[in-house]
């Protein structure tokens, strides 16, 4: 039952037994196994570094501005102090996000890497965007497209029937549009289109881009699925506070809360992964994790016959860097010398904000309270190729009335004009940005950073990444192009932003385990299965071969529920 | 609490646990419960509101300039809104350079009125304390005197814009503001002139 979604017990104290699998973190990616792991019929133990969640008091819906001291903001200094890196933190949300102060990390000067982190039960997914689009073979074949870097080990048809079955459980809302590089997928019905997003709809295929603009595919639950919680279009989702009666796919309310009814799952939050332990005397099998209790800080091991790593990609790399023995001198399972390489985010930054003046002064609505607004759909090197980039882009838009109207500092002057033109704009605002493939780049990387470890005393990363000229010039095309779709809409006082964010700030940390088929280039196989050692996976975003599709939890869900299923499959052969 | 065009939190909650997942659902918190993270609102119950930062002049020219930037029209404006009071918590907070920034440009206010006018800023006529305004709120002002002001104009301006717009009077009353509501269905938007699309599902 509910129950508060308290899933866990109190620390329970460890048995002594030997669990088929152990699922380190519990969001997108360990909710996911733990729910195909249990449901295969599977033992399973699930590590989670941080606390357990209440969803009746942690997410602060319905909660207005006026009703918090500090009106959604932190207090002057303490975000400076203790959580500098966790940017979209507020004072609603502070504590779904780590404290940067127990939790540092290094960069090289001059190079920023903005590492966003959530500890706690459900993890990141707990105030994620709910963009679920799939990826397709543009993205899986790319380098047979482009010629750069690696093909996924999978092809679109080897996922699609997990997406079909994540998407049926967890409940996407989206329209069905038939196009390549976007497939549809199972579900329920789209949230309909505001007056602003059905206006740049009509404006977007003028422009002779190629632009079509489609309602937002969210992991959303409009209508019921599987007695799941459901939206009641708060919007508050979209302000990143959580949902307390589970209306998205959170993990805790859905994939975690289904593994729990199976009676199979142990889960013991407050448990911060150290290493993977090796099977005495064995360099290809693993025996367990160890891990420090977040709070006493005492050491405790654990034993599974399986062990999956889903704590997002770079702290599932970190664990595999930090467990090092003789055998794995350089990191476990890192015989290809490729652990840690590859780091991705996506790229952002590029965006335009104005207002259409059809929709001034209107009488106000119901705008954001569907929390999802339009994509447009990646559309450039589809048929024709760029003289300046390779890989594709796309927008995310949201229009109309909002809670905060965040444009009122542009607004010039003061006094009864000011005041009554942040009015009439109040329903004429729109704004769109963009999310787009970062390339793969080896000279990409996080490595352990051996003079710093955290408040546990575990080794921290050093993370390298910057953008090339690749995501420079996809940048600068994605402005303009924003721009002329914003002069197209007529639209009236236009910002364009087209300047890259810093590396790690769209929170789509991807690559640094990679799949592949080849054992020299990759970390892992088809299956999310370590080459170098068989009853090891990683399952969350660490395995991915490239940043396309613009938005990786879906398709982390859903390797991680294939990867999941295969164990199962694997294990009742004996093979594992 | 009612939401603003919709169904009450008991309606919300009867609907929500009459779907399939009643068993799953949890109850919403009561409209009195107070989620445990949250640092409440500074309690009014004892006296009249002092300003902790500012001292009586400066709370009163902070008080005017806020006024002045969203002046009362047909809705209540900053000062209805006690923007003055959220300006005085935050910056009370703040630290030393923040502080001694806005008090210098409050400083600067009342030394420019008082070399026009020969008054305090807050003393001043409507028509004065406009001259004065709209001489800082052009960007295109490169006096060097004046850059204090200017600076000060813009920060002062920021503070007002962020305590009016989240206050009750903000998205109530001004912004008419119709989320953060329970609804059974999204209604988007019903104008025929752009109703085109009709979802294939």
């Amino acid at each position: 039952m509910w129950l508060h979604l308290h899933l866990a017990k109190e620390s329970p104290v460890m048995p002594r037994k030997k669990y088929d699998a152990i699922v380190v973190g519990s969001g997108a990616a360990g909710g996911c196994a733990a729910k195909e792991l249990t449901e295969g019929g599977l033992d399973v133990l699930v590590l989670e570094a941080g606390r357990d969640v209440d969803p009746a008091k942690d997410f602060n819906t319905h909660t207005w501005p006026y009703q918090h001291k500090y009106r959604g903001n932190f207090a002057p200094g303490v975000k400076e102090r203790t959580q500098w890196n966790q940017i979209y933190a507020d004072g609603f949300t502070s504590h779904l996000y780590l404290k940067d102060s127990e939790h540092p990390y290094s960069t090289p000067a001059g190079q920023p890497y903005i590492w966003v982190r959530s500890r706690i039960v459900g993890g990141k997914i707990l105030h994620w965007g709910r963009n679920a689009r799939r990826l397709s073979d543009y993205d899986f074949r790319a380098a047979d497209r482009d010629g750069y870097g690696e093909n996924w080990p999978i092809r679109y048809e080897d996922l699609a029937p997990y997406y079909d079955k994540l998407e049926e459980f967890v409940g996407v809302c989206g329209s069905r549009e038939n196009l390549p590089q976007l497939p549809d997928g199972k579900y329920l019905a789209p949230m309909r289109l505001n007056c602003g997003e059905a206006i740049l709809r009509q404006v977007a295929p003028t422009l002779g881009l190629g632009m079509t603009v489609i309602p937002k595919r969210a992991a959303m639950r409009p209508s019921s699925t599987h007695g799941l919680g459901q939206c009641h279009f708060c919007g508050t989702c979209e302000m990143g506070r959580g949902c307390d009666v589970n209306g998205f796919w959170n993990s805790v309310g859905d994939t975690l809360l289904a593994a729990r009814q199976t009676g199979r799952l142990t889960l013991r939050p407050n448990s911060v992964a150290h290493q993977v332990l090796l099977e005495k005397g064995h360099g290809d099998r693993v025996r367990g994790v160890s891990f420090f209790d977040r709070r006493t800080r005492r050491y405790q091991e654990a034993e599974s016959q399986v062990v999956v790593l889903g704590a997002s990609a770079l702290e599932s790399t970190r664990i595999l860097l930090n467990s090092v023995s003789r055998h794995w001198p350089d990191g476990m399972a890192n015989s290809s010398g490729v652990l840690g390489r590859y780091l991705m985010d996506n790229i952002g930054g590029p965006s335009v904000e104005g207002f259409l003046p059809a929709l001034m002064s209107r009488e106000v609505v119901n705008e954001d309270g569907k929390a999802g607004g339009i994509d447009v759909v990646a559309y450039r090197n589809m048929t024709e190729r760029h003289p300046k980039f390779i890989r594709s882009y796309v927008h995310e838009g949201a229009t109309g009335a909002q809670l905060f109207p965040h444009y009122a500092n542009r607004i010039s002057g003061w006094g009864e004009g000011f005041k009554r033109r942040v009015k009439r704009n109040y329903t004429a605002w729109f704004s769109l940005n963009t999310r787009g493939e970062m390339l793969a780049r080896r000279e990409n990387f996080v490595e352990i950073d051996k003079a710093r470890v955290d408040a546990w005393g575990i080794p921290v990363l050093k993370i390298h990444c910057q953008h090339s000229d690749n995501e420079r010039e996809m940048a600068k095309d994605a402005a303009e192009n924003l721009r002329a779709l914003a002069v197209a809409a007529k639209a009236e006082n236009i910002r364009v932003e087209d300047g890259l964010l810093t590396p790690g700030m769209i929170i789509h940390d991807m690559g640094t385990a990679r799949m592949g088929n080849d054992p020299k280039k990759s970390v892992l196989n088809k299956w999310n299965q370590a080459h170098d050692i068989p009853n090891l996976f990683v399952v969350d975003g660490a395995c991915f071969v490239t940043s396309g599709g613009y938005g990786p939890t879906l398709t982390i869900g859903t390797l991680a529920t294939r990867a999941s299923a295969y164990i199962v499959e694997e294990m009742k052969r004996g093979n594992l | 609490m009612r939401g603003r065009k919709g169904i009450t939190r008991r309606e919300a909650t009867k609907i929500l646990a009459s779907a399939a997942g009643a068993p799953l659902l949890p109850q919403l918190p009561s409209s009195g419960a107070r989620p445990h993270h949250l640092p409440v609102s500074p309690s009014r119950k004892t006296g009249p509101w002092v300003p902790k930062f500012f001292n009586a002049h400066q709370n009163e020219t902070v008080t005017a300039l806020a006024e002045l930037i969203i002046p009362q029209t047909e809705t209540p404006g900053a000062k209805a809104a006690k923007v003055n009071e959220f300006i005085d918590l935050v910056l009370g907070e703040e630290n030393p350079k923040v502080q001694q920034e806005f008090l210098r440009g409050l400083d600067w206010i009342d030394l420019k009125s008082k070399r026009l006018f020969s008054l305090r800023f807050a003393e001043l006529k409507p028509e004065q304390q406009k001259t004065l305004l709209d001489g800082i709120a052009d960007d295109a002002n490169t006096e060097a005197e004046d850059q204090v002001g200017v600076s000060f104009f813009k920060n002062v301006k920021a503070r007002t814009v962020f305590a009016f717009y989240t206050s009750e009077i903000g998205i109530h009353q001004e912004l008419q503001y119709k989320g953060l509501d329970y609804l059974t269905e999204f209604p988007g938007c019903s104008h025929p002139e752009h109703s085109d699309w009709d979802p294939k599902t």
